[in-house]
Protein backbone atom coordinates (compact mmCIF):
# COMPACT_ATOMS: atom_id res chain seq x y z
CA UNK A 1 0.00 0.00 0.00
CA UNK A 2 3.14 2.46 0.99
CA UNK A 3 4.71 1.80 -2.48
CA UNK A 4 1.15 3.04 -4.36
CA UNK A 5 1.32 5.96 -1.63
CA UNK A 6 4.26 6.68 -2.65
CA UNK A 7 3.98 6.37 -6.16
CA UNK A 8 0.75 8.53 -7.08
CA UNK A 9 0.64 10.90 -3.56
CA UNK A 10 4.09 11.64 -2.70
CA UNK A 11 2.58 14.24 -0.55
CA UNK A 12 1.29 11.75 1.84
CA UNK A 13 4.22 10.24 2.48
CA UNK A 14 5.51 13.36 3.12
CA UNK A 15 2.62 13.47 6.17
CA UNK A 16 3.40 10.00 7.02
CA UNK A 17 7.11 11.14 7.70
CA UNK A 18 5.31 13.75 9.79
CA UNK A 19 3.27 11.35 11.35
CA UNK A 20 6.31 9.54 12.12
CA UNK A 21 8.51 12.58 13.39
CA UNK A 22 5.83 13.63 15.52
CA UNK A 23 3.77 10.68 16.89
CA UNK A 24 6.83 8.15 17.66
CA UNK A 25 7.69 10.58 20.55
CA UNK A 26 4.55 10.66 22.03
CA UNK A 27 4.12 6.97 21.50
CA UNK A 28 7.65 6.16 23.15
CA UNK A 29 6.49 8.62 25.84
CA UNK A 30 3.50 6.88 26.84
CA UNK A 31 5.17 3.75 27.11
CA UNK A 32 7.58 4.69 29.22
CA UNK A 33 5.15 6.37 31.63
CA UNK A 34 3.29 2.85 31.69
CA UNK A 35 0.28 4.25 30.12
CA UNK A 36 0.17 1.80 27.20
CA UNK A 37 -0.34 -1.35 28.50
CA UNK A 38 -0.07 -4.51 26.29
CA UNK A 39 -2.57 -5.36 24.97
CA UNK A 40 -2.62 -1.55 23.14
CA UNK A 41 0.97 -2.01 22.80
CA UNK A 42 0.12 -5.12 20.30
CA UNK A 43 -2.38 -3.16 18.61
CA UNK A 44 -0.65 -0.60 18.04
CA UNK A 45 2.76 -2.40 16.50
CA UNK A 46 1.55 -2.58 12.71
CA UNK A 47 0.93 1.44 12.94
CA UNK A 48 4.48 1.58 14.18
CA UNK A 49 5.47 -0.17 11.78
CA UNK A 50 3.86 1.24 8.72
CA UNK A 51 5.24 5.01 10.36
CA UNK A 52 8.92 3.84 10.82
CA UNK A 53 8.92 1.13 8.08
CA UNK A 54 7.19 2.33 5.20
CA UNK A 55 9.61 4.51 3.46
CA UNK A 56 11.74 1.46 3.59
CA UNK A 57 9.56 -1.05 1.85
CA UNK A 58 8.62 2.42 -0.24
CA UNK A 59 12.25 2.77 -1.26
CA UNK A 60 13.72 -0.92 -1.75
CA UNK A 61 11.39 -0.94 -4.51
CA UNK A 62 12.21 1.22 -7.97
CA UNK A 63 8.84 2.52 -8.94
CA UNK A 64 8.78 5.43 -11.14
CA UNK A 65 8.54 8.91 -9.72
CA UNK A 66 6.55 11.85 -10.74
CA UNK A 67 9.66 13.78 -9.73
CA UNK A 68 12.73 11.73 -11.00
CA UNK A 69 16.50 11.45 -9.32
CA UNK A 70 18.83 13.01 -11.14
CA UNK A 71 22.63 14.15 -9.97
CA UNK A 72 24.80 16.37 -11.80
CA UNK A 73 28.82 16.84 -11.02
CA UNK A 74 31.45 18.95 -11.91
CA UNK A 75 35.50 18.90 -11.68
CA UNK A 76 36.53 22.36 -10.70
CA UNK A 77 39.93 21.82 -11.12
CA UNK A 78 41.11 18.45 -9.06
CA UNK A 79 37.99 19.14 -6.90
CA UNK A 80 34.40 17.52 -7.52
CA UNK A 81 31.29 18.98 -6.31
CA UNK A 82 28.22 16.50 -6.78
CA UNK A 83 24.18 17.31 -6.74
CA UNK A 84 21.70 14.66 -5.89
CA UNK A 85 18.49 15.72 -6.45
CA UNK A 86 14.72 14.94 -7.45
CA UNK A 87 12.94 16.72 -10.41
CA UNK A 88 9.90 17.83 -10.16
CA UNK A 89 7.99 19.42 -13.20
CA UNK A 90 5.65 22.36 -13.44
CA UNK A 91 2.39 20.75 -15.08
CA UNK A 92 0.95 23.60 -15.77
CA UNK A 93 1.16 25.10 -12.36
CA UNK A 94 2.39 28.64 -10.85
CA UNK A 95 5.79 27.71 -9.41
CA UNK A 96 7.09 30.82 -7.78
CA UNK A 97 5.48 32.48 -5.38
CA UNK A 98 2.49 29.99 -5.31
CA UNK A 99 3.83 26.00 -5.49
CA UNK A 100 7.25 27.59 -3.65
CA UNK A 101 6.02 29.79 -1.47
CA UNK A 102 7.60 32.96 -0.80
CA UNK A 103 6.00 33.41 3.02
CA UNK A 104 6.61 29.69 4.02
CA UNK A 105 7.35 28.61 7.62
CA UNK A 106 9.82 26.07 6.21
CA UNK A 107 13.00 26.71 3.86
CA UNK A 108 12.54 24.72 0.36
CA UNK A 109 13.82 21.88 -0.47
CA UNK A 110 15.71 22.68 -3.47
CA UNK A 111 14.04 19.90 -5.71
CA UNK A 112 11.28 17.28 -4.32
CA UNK A 113 11.06 13.85 -1.62
CA UNK A 114 14.62 13.42 -0.11
CA UNK A 115 16.90 16.22 0.86
CA UNK A 116 18.67 17.75 -1.96
CA UNK A 117 22.18 17.27 -0.94
CA UNK A 118 25.62 18.94 -2.72
CA UNK A 119 28.88 17.45 -1.87
CA UNK A 120 32.33 18.77 -1.84
CA UNK A 121 35.15 16.86 -2.27
CA UNK A 122 37.64 19.88 -0.70
CA UNK A 123 37.19 22.72 1.05
CA UNK A 124 35.42 25.46 -1.00
CA UNK A 125 34.30 28.93 -0.96
CA UNK A 126 30.58 29.86 -1.57
CA UNK A 127 30.17 33.28 -2.54
CA UNK A 128 33.89 34.23 -1.14
CA UNK A 129 32.41 32.28 2.44
CA UNK A 130 34.72 29.53 3.79
CA UNK A 131 32.46 26.10 3.98
CA UNK A 132 34.33 22.75 4.31
CA UNK A 133 34.36 19.63 2.57
CA UNK A 134 31.68 17.78 2.89
CA UNK A 135 27.90 16.49 2.22
CA UNK A 136 25.09 19.39 3.21
CA UNK A 137 21.46 19.52 2.67
CA UNK A 138 20.65 22.68 0.38
CA UNK A 139 17.54 24.45 1.53
CA UNK A 140 16.57 27.75 -0.16
CA UNK A 141 14.50 30.40 1.10
CA UNK A 142 13.26 32.29 -2.09
CA UNK A 143 12.17 35.74 -2.35
CA UNK A 144 11.02 37.97 -4.57
CA UNK A 145 14.25 40.01 -4.80
CA UNK A 146 16.70 37.74 -2.59
CA UNK A 147 17.21 34.28 -1.99
CA UNK A 148 18.78 32.38 0.81
CA UNK A 149 21.15 29.59 0.32
CA UNK A 150 20.99 27.34 2.89
CA UNK A 151 24.05 24.55 3.61
CA UNK A 152 23.04 22.37 6.27
CA UNK A 153 25.07 19.73 7.98
CA UNK A 154 21.85 17.36 7.98
CA UNK A 155 21.57 16.14 4.56
CA UNK A 156 19.58 13.16 5.08
CA UNK A 157 15.75 14.63 5.89
CA UNK A 158 13.01 14.16 4.11
CA UNK A 159 12.21 17.42 2.33
CA UNK A 160 12.56 20.21 5.05
CA UNK A 161 10.14 19.02 7.66
CA UNK A 162 12.86 18.51 9.98
CA UNK A 163 15.13 21.34 8.57
CA UNK A 164 16.76 22.36 11.84
CA UNK A 165 18.66 25.75 11.41
CA UNK A 166 20.74 24.92 14.50
CA UNK A 167 22.70 22.47 11.80
CA UNK A 168 23.26 25.57 8.88
CA UNK A 169 27.18 24.97 7.92
CA UNK A 170 26.66 28.54 5.76
CA UNK A 171 23.86 30.86 4.74
CA UNK A 172 24.25 32.97 1.55
CA UNK A 173 22.36 35.94 -0.03
CA UNK A 174 21.83 35.43 -3.85
CA UNK A 175 19.60 37.61 -6.50
CA UNK A 176 17.58 35.08 -8.54
CA UNK A 177 16.84 36.24 -12.71
CA UNK A 178 14.75 35.63 -14.98
CA UNK A 179 15.46 32.83 -17.63
CA UNK A 180 13.83 30.80 -19.98
CA UNK A 181 10.80 28.41 -19.53
CA UNK A 182 12.08 24.81 -18.03
CA UNK A 183 9.37 22.48 -17.50
CA UNK A 184 11.39 20.41 -14.94
CA UNK A 185 13.97 21.75 -11.95
CA UNK A 186 17.33 21.38 -13.13
CA UNK A 187 20.75 22.00 -11.36
CA UNK A 188 23.48 22.96 -13.75
CA UNK A 189 27.06 24.33 -14.11
CA UNK A 190 28.21 27.20 -15.81
CA UNK A 191 31.19 29.49 -16.04
CA UNK A 192 33.83 26.65 -15.56
CA UNK A 193 37.28 27.75 -14.48
CA UNK A 194 40.04 25.92 -13.00
CA UNK A 195 39.25 27.18 -9.70
CA UNK A 196 35.79 28.78 -9.90
CA UNK A 197 32.07 27.49 -11.13
CA UNK A 198 28.28 28.83 -10.92
CA UNK A 199 25.99 26.62 -9.99
CA UNK A 200 22.32 26.99 -11.08
CA UNK A 201 18.88 26.29 -10.10
CA UNK A 202 16.64 26.84 -13.04
CA UNK A 203 13.24 25.99 -13.09
CA UNK A 204 9.92 27.44 -15.06
CA UNK A 205 11.25 31.39 -15.91
CA UNK A 206 13.82 31.65 -12.99
CA UNK A 207 17.21 31.16 -12.47
CA UNK A 208 18.76 31.53 -9.27
CA UNK A 209 22.75 30.34 -8.41
CA UNK A 210 26.16 30.74 -6.34
CA UNK A 211 29.85 30.91 -6.86
CA UNK A 212 31.89 27.70 -5.79
CA UNK A 213 35.61 28.72 -5.53
CA UNK A 214 38.40 26.62 -4.19
CA UNK A 215 42.16 27.15 -3.80
CA UNK A 216 44.01 24.64 -6.77
CA UNK A 217 47.11 25.74 -5.00
CA UNK A 218 46.26 24.41 -1.67
CA UNK A 219 44.54 20.78 -2.96
CA UNK A 220 47.65 20.31 -4.42
CA UNK A 221 49.88 20.93 -1.78
CA UNK A 222 47.41 18.78 0.81
CA UNK A 223 48.47 16.06 -2.00
CA UNK A 224 52.10 16.77 -1.90
CA UNK A 225 52.02 16.79 1.90
CA UNK A 226 50.73 13.22 1.80
CA UNK A 227 52.64 12.27 -0.47
CA UNK A 228 55.33 12.88 1.21
CA UNK A 229 55.02 11.10 4.22
CA UNK A 230 54.79 7.81 2.40
CA UNK A 231 57.01 5.61 0.28
CA UNK A 232 57.98 8.85 -1.98
CA UNK A 233 59.90 10.38 0.58
CA UNK A 234 62.70 8.48 -0.37
CA UNK A 235 63.47 10.32 -3.64
CA UNK A 236 65.47 13.47 -3.66
CA UNK A 237 63.10 14.13 -7.05
CA UNK A 238 59.44 14.03 -5.15
CA UNK A 239 60.92 16.67 -2.90
CA UNK A 240 62.46 18.76 -5.66
CA UNK A 241 58.87 17.91 -7.92
CA UNK A 242 57.21 19.55 -5.27
CA UNK A 243 59.15 22.70 -4.18
CA UNK A 244 59.80 22.70 -7.69
CA UNK A 245 55.48 23.05 -8.56
CA UNK A 246 56.10 26.28 -5.73
CA UNK A 247 58.74 28.10 -7.70
CA UNK A 248 57.15 27.65 -10.98
CA UNK A 249 53.63 29.01 -9.99
CA UNK A 250 55.24 31.26 -7.26
CA UNK A 251 53.47 29.90 -4.34
CA UNK A 252 53.61 28.42 -1.15
CA UNK A 253 57.29 29.69 -0.62
CA UNK A 254 58.59 29.15 2.80
CA UNK A 255 57.12 25.55 2.58
CA UNK A 256 58.45 25.35 -1.21
CA UNK A 257 61.79 25.55 0.28
CA UNK A 258 61.75 23.54 3.14
CA UNK A 259 60.83 20.77 0.42
CA UNK A 260 63.87 22.17 -2.01
CA UNK A 261 66.17 21.56 1.83
CA UNK A 262 64.73 18.40 2.40
CA UNK A 263 65.53 17.41 -1.42
CA UNK A 264 69.47 18.23 -0.91
CA UNK A 265 69.66 16.98 2.40
CA UNK A 266 68.76 15.67 5.80
CA UNK A 267 66.73 13.01 5.22
CA UNK A 268 66.43 9.38 3.41
CA UNK A 269 66.86 9.92 -0.22
CA UNK A 270 68.10 13.01 0.10
CA UNK A 271 70.61 14.43 -2.69
CA UNK A 272 73.00 17.13 -3.63
CA UNK A 273 72.09 18.18 -7.59
CA UNK A 274 72.22 20.88 -9.42
CA UNK A 275 68.68 20.64 -10.59
CA UNK A 276 67.30 20.44 -6.80
CA UNK A 277 70.39 23.41 -5.94
CA UNK A 278 68.35 25.06 -8.48
CA UNK A 279 64.76 25.01 -7.51
CA UNK A 280 65.98 26.21 -4.08
CA UNK A 281 67.68 29.16 -5.99
CA UNK A 282 64.66 29.82 -8.19
CA UNK A 283 62.33 29.71 -4.35
CA UNK A 284 64.77 32.14 -2.62
CA UNK A 285 64.88 34.63 -5.59
CA UNK A 286 60.95 34.77 -5.75
CA UNK A 287 60.78 35.65 -1.31
CA UNK A 288 63.47 38.02 -3.06
CA UNK A 289 66.65 36.98 -1.49
CA UNK A 290 68.79 37.13 -4.24
CA UNK A 291 72.56 36.51 -2.82
CA UNK A 292 71.40 33.43 -0.90
CA UNK A 293 69.73 32.57 -4.58
CA UNK A 294 73.02 32.74 -6.31
CA UNK A 295 75.23 31.47 -3.84
CA UNK A 296 73.01 28.10 -3.97
CA UNK A 297 72.99 27.99 -7.51
CA UNK A 298 77.14 28.44 -6.92
CA UNK A 299 77.53 25.57 -4.94
CA UNK A 300 75.22 23.59 -6.94
CA UNK A 301 77.76 23.31 -9.92
CA UNK A 302 79.81 21.55 -7.75
CA UNK A 303 77.62 18.62 -7.82
CA UNK A 304 76.15 18.66 -11.12
CA UNK A 305 76.64 16.20 -14.22
CA UNK A 306 77.02 16.82 -17.54
CA UNK A 307 73.44 16.41 -18.18
CA UNK A 308 72.48 19.00 -16.03
CA UNK A 309 74.65 21.66 -17.51
CA UNK A 310 73.53 21.26 -20.03
CA UNK A 311 69.76 21.40 -19.36
CA UNK A 312 70.69 24.58 -17.06
CA UNK A 313 72.38 25.88 -20.26
CA UNK A 314 69.66 25.79 -22.48
CA UNK A 315 67.34 27.19 -19.88
CA UNK A 316 69.40 30.37 -19.49
CA UNK A 317 69.00 30.56 -23.64
CA UNK A 318 64.95 30.42 -23.13
CA UNK A 319 65.41 33.14 -20.64
CA UNK A 320 68.01 35.14 -23.18
CA UNK A 321 70.99 35.40 -21.02
CA UNK A 322 72.87 33.98 -23.98
CA UNK A 323 76.18 35.18 -22.52
CA UNK A 324 75.77 33.22 -19.62
CA UNK A 325 74.46 30.38 -21.53
CA UNK A 326 77.54 29.59 -23.89
CA UNK A 327 79.56 30.27 -20.28
CA UNK A 328 77.69 27.42 -19.10
CA UNK A 329 78.53 25.52 -21.83
CA UNK A 330 81.89 25.83 -22.11
CA UNK A 331 82.09 24.93 -18.46
CA UNK A 332 80.17 21.71 -19.27
CA UNK A 333 83.16 21.23 -22.09
CA UNK A 334 85.88 22.05 -20.04
CA UNK A 335 84.64 19.68 -17.26
CA UNK A 336 83.66 16.74 -19.64
CA UNK A 337 86.64 17.00 -22.32
CA UNK A 338 86.36 13.30 -23.03
CA UNK A 339 82.76 14.07 -24.06
CA UNK A 340 81.97 13.52 -27.51
CA UNK A 341 78.29 14.83 -28.12
CA UNK A 342 76.17 16.34 -25.66
CA UNK A 343 79.02 19.25 -24.63
CA UNK A 344 79.44 19.69 -28.51
CA UNK A 345 75.66 20.06 -28.73
CA UNK A 346 75.48 22.73 -26.12
CA UNK A 347 78.42 24.80 -27.03
CA UNK A 348 76.37 24.89 -30.52
CA UNK A 349 73.43 25.79 -29.15
CA UNK A 350 75.01 28.38 -26.81
CA UNK A 351 77.13 30.35 -29.69
CA UNK A 352 74.12 29.82 -32.06
CA UNK A 353 71.73 31.67 -29.66
CA UNK A 354 74.75 34.38 -29.08
CA UNK A 355 75.37 34.51 -33.11
CA UNK A 356 78.42 33.69 -33.11
CA UNK A 357 77.31 31.18 -36.30
CA UNK A 358 80.15 30.09 -37.81
CA UNK A 359 81.10 28.70 -34.48
CA UNK A 360 77.88 27.19 -33.99
CA UNK A 361 78.15 25.33 -37.41
CA UNK A 362 81.06 24.19 -36.29
CA UNK A 363 80.20 22.65 -33.04
CA UNK A 364 76.81 21.28 -34.74
CA UNK A 365 79.07 19.38 -37.35
CA UNK A 366 80.83 17.33 -34.21
CA UNK A 367 78.16 16.88 -32.43
CA UNK A 368 76.61 15.39 -35.62
CA UNK A 369 79.35 12.53 -35.43
CA UNK A 370 78.33 11.03 -32.09
CA UNK A 371 74.67 12.12 -31.99
CA UNK A 372 71.85 9.32 -31.31
CA UNK A 373 70.88 7.93 -35.00
CA UNK A 374 67.70 8.99 -35.12
CA UNK A 375 67.93 12.78 -34.33
CA UNK A 376 71.19 12.89 -36.46
CA UNK A 377 69.81 14.47 -39.12
CA UNK A 378 68.53 17.50 -37.21
CA UNK A 379 72.54 18.85 -36.17
CA UNK A 380 73.49 17.99 -39.82
CA UNK A 381 70.95 20.65 -41.14
CA UNK A 382 70.92 23.03 -38.03
CA UNK A 383 74.98 22.98 -39.61
CA UNK A 384 74.02 23.67 -43.11
CA UNK A 385 71.47 26.22 -42.29
CA UNK A 386 74.33 27.76 -39.84
CA UNK A 387 76.77 27.66 -42.96
CA UNK A 388 74.80 28.78 -45.68
CA UNK A 389 73.40 31.76 -43.17
CA UNK A 390 77.45 32.48 -43.06
CA UNK A 391 77.95 32.30 -46.76
CA UNK A 392 75.00 34.61 -47.68
CA UNK A 393 75.97 37.42 -44.98
CA UNK A 394 79.49 37.38 -46.96
CA UNK A 395 77.86 37.99 -50.34
CA UNK B 1 23.18 1.90 -11.09
CA UNK B 2 25.94 -1.08 -9.92
CA UNK B 3 29.05 -0.08 -11.07
CA UNK B 4 31.43 -2.79 -12.06
CA UNK B 5 34.52 -3.79 -9.22
CA UNK B 6 37.51 -2.18 -10.21
CA UNK B 7 40.04 -4.25 -11.99
CA UNK B 8 43.68 -3.57 -12.32
CA UNK B 9 45.96 -2.19 -15.24
CA UNK B 10 49.72 -1.66 -15.61
CA UNK B 11 50.63 0.99 -18.89
CA UNK B 12 53.96 0.75 -19.50
CA UNK B 13 55.50 4.17 -20.67
CA UNK B 14 58.56 4.60 -22.65
CA UNK B 15 59.71 7.56 -23.79
CA UNK B 16 59.83 8.88 -27.65
CA UNK B 17 63.12 8.80 -29.58
CA UNK B 18 63.76 12.53 -29.66
CA UNK B 19 63.50 12.34 -26.24
CA UNK B 20 65.60 9.57 -25.66
CA UNK B 21 68.26 12.29 -26.73
CA UNK B 22 69.16 14.06 -23.22
CA UNK B 23 69.99 17.09 -25.15
CA UNK B 24 66.56 17.13 -26.40
CA UNK B 25 64.83 18.07 -22.61
CA UNK B 26 64.52 21.79 -22.01
CA UNK B 27 62.57 23.46 -19.90
CA UNK B 28 59.25 22.72 -21.33
CA UNK B 29 60.33 18.98 -21.71
CA UNK B 30 60.77 19.18 -17.82
CA UNK B 31 57.42 20.61 -17.20
CA UNK B 32 55.96 18.24 -18.82
CA UNK B 33 57.40 15.82 -16.54
CA UNK B 34 56.61 17.50 -13.70
CA UNK B 35 53.01 17.57 -14.63
CA UNK B 36 53.13 13.86 -15.60
CA UNK B 37 54.50 12.91 -11.67
CA UNK B 38 51.66 15.47 -10.18
CA UNK B 39 49.06 13.54 -12.55
CA UNK B 40 50.09 10.51 -10.66
CA UNK B 41 49.30 12.24 -7.25
CA UNK B 42 46.34 13.28 -8.57
CA UNK B 43 45.07 9.67 -9.38
CA UNK B 44 46.91 8.43 -5.96
CA UNK B 45 44.49 11.16 -4.21
CA UNK B 46 41.05 9.31 -5.69
CA UNK B 47 42.53 5.50 -4.96
CA UNK B 48 42.77 5.31 -8.96
CA UNK B 49 46.87 4.58 -9.02
CA UNK B 50 48.28 1.51 -6.71
CA UNK B 51 51.82 2.94 -7.68
CA UNK B 52 54.14 4.30 -10.60
CA UNK B 53 57.99 4.41 -10.78
CA UNK B 54 60.87 4.10 -13.23
CA UNK B 55 63.90 2.82 -13.64
CA UNK B 56 66.80 4.64 -12.45
CA UNK B 57 68.57 5.06 -15.73
CA UNK B 58 69.35 8.15 -17.44
CA UNK B 59 67.46 9.00 -20.86
CA UNK B 60 69.78 7.97 -23.15
CA UNK B 61 70.03 4.57 -22.00
CA UNK B 62 67.85 2.10 -23.84
CA UNK B 63 66.82 0.14 -20.60
CA UNK B 64 64.84 2.89 -19.23
CA UNK B 65 61.22 2.76 -18.80
CA UNK B 66 57.87 3.64 -16.14
CA UNK B 67 55.12 1.57 -15.36
CA UNK B 68 51.78 2.86 -13.45
CA UNK B 69 49.71 0.34 -11.96
CA UNK B 70 45.90 1.64 -11.96
CA UNK B 71 42.69 0.52 -10.81
CA UNK B 72 40.28 1.20 -13.55
CA UNK B 73 36.21 -0.19 -13.54
CA UNK B 74 36.82 -1.46 -17.02
CA UNK B 75 39.71 -1.14 -19.66
CA UNK B 76 38.21 1.38 -21.55
CA UNK B 77 38.33 3.71 -18.28
CA UNK B 78 42.00 2.16 -18.09
CA UNK B 79 42.68 3.09 -21.48
CA UNK B 80 41.13 6.82 -20.89
CA UNK B 81 43.30 7.16 -17.89
CA UNK B 82 46.65 6.51 -19.92
CA UNK B 83 45.68 8.73 -22.53
CA UNK B 84 44.95 11.42 -20.19
CA UNK B 85 48.53 11.35 -18.68
CA UNK B 86 50.34 14.13 -19.66
CA UNK B 87 53.47 12.56 -20.66
CA UNK B 88 50.76 10.99 -23.51
CA UNK B 89 48.56 14.25 -23.83
CA UNK B 90 51.99 15.63 -25.24
CA UNK B 91 54.08 13.40 -26.69
CA UNK B 92 56.86 13.15 -24.30
CA UNK B 93 56.44 9.18 -24.19
CA UNK B 94 54.29 6.11 -25.28
CA UNK B 95 52.61 3.73 -23.32
CA UNK B 96 50.90 0.08 -23.88
CA UNK B 97 47.99 -0.90 -21.37
CA UNK B 98 47.75 -4.63 -20.15
CA UNK B 99 45.41 -6.39 -17.78
CA UNK B 100 47.17 -7.07 -14.95
CA UNK B 101 47.20 -9.03 -11.70
CA UNK B 102 48.77 -8.03 -8.27
CA UNK B 103 49.72 -11.46 -6.33
CA UNK B 104 51.51 -9.44 -3.39
CA UNK B 105 50.23 -6.13 -2.69
CA UNK B 106 51.93 -3.31 -1.15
Amino acid sequence: MHVLVHQQHPSLLDALYILQATHKHLFNALIRLGMLNLRWRIALTPVFFIFLFGNLIAQSLSFPRPSPKAMVSQRVGISDITIDYHRPATKGRTIWGDLVSYEAERPWRAGANENTTIAFTHDVRIEGQDLTKGTYGLFMIPGQENWTIIFSKDNTAWGSYSYDPQQDALRVEVQPSTAPFRESLQYEFTNATDTSVMVQLHWAKLKVGFEVSLDLHEIVFERFRNELKGQAVFDWRNWDQAAGYCAYNNVNLEEGLEWANRSISGGMGATPTLTNHFTKSQILEKMGRMDEAQAVLEAGFGYATMRELHRYGRYLIKKGRTKDAVAVFERNRARYPNDDFLTFAGLARGYEADGQLQKAAEYYEKAVENAPPNTRSFYVQKAQKLRNTNTKKKH
Amino acid sequence: MQTAPPQTFIYVLKLKPPFQNPESWDEATQKIATDHWQYFIDLKAKNQLVLAGRTAYPVDDKRIFGIAIIYASTQAIAEQIMHNDPAIVNHLMEAELHPFSIAVPL
